[in-house]
């Protein structure tokens, strides 16, 4: 470690003026503007990390209202779904899906929680829109397949 | 300034914390606390020349043209923007002529010593590296530009050798074939500026190493043939993206955007469950993103920066010229 710190400490300091023009004053100001915009998704994605470990909702929202962006969402509604709590995952992925409308994936995670419901007939709707999105997807292609075939047998 | 310069040594100091896996990646990581505290640093140093100063002015208003495509994404534009500004702020810092650079050169000796340890260490006991910019493409890039200038040190100085041993190392571990070709033209052309007396020599190297790329790129086609397949799919499908929304998808949108574009042999390749965070090539992914107003700006850039090398290898500047190397190792 020592090393580099011999090799910094070489002319260190030499011939440093300090002048400040106004146009580095703006560029200045640009870079304040970006850190300002980026200082909530750094925080955000640090709560994402928390909340993910401790399996904690509070960090989590608080990540996705930071975030601004679909996986703080998509996050908090994996963790809704894995506790059972529905609605407020299907609201959780509805809100990610303004952030990303063409995410085939949280189109069948919402089918997956009508499935989940019994409402078979949304859970179809959500999972022939995951296919328009994604084609050629056998998962999709298959889970509509049997939610037909159940809709089929309840009559 | 002399408070500034007390500081200096206690942030050098505190790098190693910053590179601890212990923190989380995505608070403490490099990737923000290094340019955070590069900024100020940076921004101070800074020369413009006059040519640049007014490039700088179209760049940001043109830039700020694409920040505002798509108002939903805000902060992902923000965190775009930043990381926008860092780099062309790192480039003009490649052309300053202000004393004041040599600091910062030396600051980001330092770090890229420091990657080179913690990736030399991760290739050999086999833990991932936490990367500098989250890439360890953006990581070598950095440690270019300390080979430069490693090439440049005194060879009598024991340390110098081992700085050069280090940071070898880390790039010729790294997979990025961009990393190695810049490797590579960085040593033609040290040869190239060693023997310009000599017409014949200088020649031949050329040759050589031409016929010696030929082998290196072949074989890494061969071994590693469905990336290059991949990325052709992606690449293809970019160019439909790119040619329905000329005006660009909106920054940060890629990911979104590519399912409606998704090619059906790339899809298998992948696999059920995969997303395409980007097009794997930094240029295509911004084109895609910006639309023509951004391929206007690159085109602008890359045809500024082409004339400045063109005047230095005229003036046998090799020294700066080497600088220009790491621009073309985008990922």
């Amino acid at each position: 470690m020592l090393i580099p710190i011999a090799y910094i400490e070489q002319n260190y300091g030499e011939n440093i003026s300090f002048k400040f023009p106004k146009y580095k004053l703006v560029l200045f100001l640009f870079s304040l503007i970006a850190l300002y915009g980026s200082i909530g998704f750094i925080v955000g994605d640090y709560y994402t990390q928390q909340g993910l470990e401790k399996k904690d909702e509070s960090l989590l929202l608080k990540s996705a209202n930071m975030r601004k962006d679909y996986i703080g969402w998509w996050k908090l509604g994996i963790l809704y779904r894995e506790e059972k709590k529905y609605k407020k995952s299907m609201s959780a992925f509805i809100k990610s899906l303004e952030f990303a409308p063409f995410n085939p994936y949280t189109y069948s995670q919402i089918g997956y929680i009508y499935i989940k419901l019994k409402k078979y007939d949304k859970a179809i709707l959500f999972y022939k829109k995951a296919l328009d999105i994604l084609p050629w997807s056998k998962t999709f292609q298959k889970n509509i397949y049997w939610l037909k075939r159940i809709k089929r047998d309840k009559g | 300034m002399q408070k500034f310069k007390k500081y200096l040594p206690f942030l050098i100091l505190l790098n190693p914390l910053i590179y601890s896996s212990l923190f989380y990646e995505s608070f403490l990581s490099p990737k923000y606390l290094f340019f955070i505290l590069l900024l100020p640093f940076t921004i101070i140093s800074i020369k413009f020349k006059e040519k640049l100063s007014i490039f700088t002015l179209i760049f940001f208003l043109l830039l700020s043209y694409f920040i505002f495509l798509d108002i939903k994404h805000i902060d992902s534009y923000y965190f775009l923007f930043l990381g926008l500004i860092l780099y062309y702020i790192s480039l003009l810092n490649i052309f300053s002529e202000n004393p004041n650079y040599k600091i910062i050169k030396k600051f980001i000796i330092f770090n890229s010593i420091l990657i080179s340890i913690e990736g030399l260490v991760a290739y050999l006991s086999g833990f991932n590296s936490v990367g500098f910019v989250g890439s360890h493409k953006f990581s070598a890039m950095i440690c270019l530009i300390a080979l430069n200038e490693i090439l440049y040190l005194d060879f009598k100085k024991w340390y110098s050798w081992i700085l050069l041993i280090f940071i070898s190392a880390y790039l010729i571990t790294d997979s990025s074939l961009a990393i190695r070709l810049g490797i590579a033209i960085i040593f033609i052309l040290r040869f190239y500026s060693l023997f310009k007396d000599n017409k014949y020599l200088r020649f031949s190297i050329i040759i050589f190493f031409l016929l010696i790329s030929i082998f290196l790129l072949n074989n890494r086609y061969n071994s590693n043939r469905n990336s290059y397949d991949f990325r052709k799919e992606v690449w293809m499908s970019s160019l439909r993206m790119f040619l329905d929304n000329p005006f660009g998808i909106g920054m940060n949108n890629f990911q979104d955007v590519y399912n409606l574009y998704r090619s059906k042999r790339e899809f298998l390749y992948r696999g059920e469950n995969t997303v395409v965070e980007n097009a794997h090539n930094d240029l295509i992914t911004t084109i895609v993103e910006g639309g023509i107003p951004v391929l206007i700006i690159l085109l602008v850039f890359f045809i500024f920066l082409f004339r400045i090398a063109l005047k230095m290898i005229r003036n046998n500047d090799f020294k700066s010229i080497w600088d220009y190397v790491l621009l073309f190792c985008f990922h």
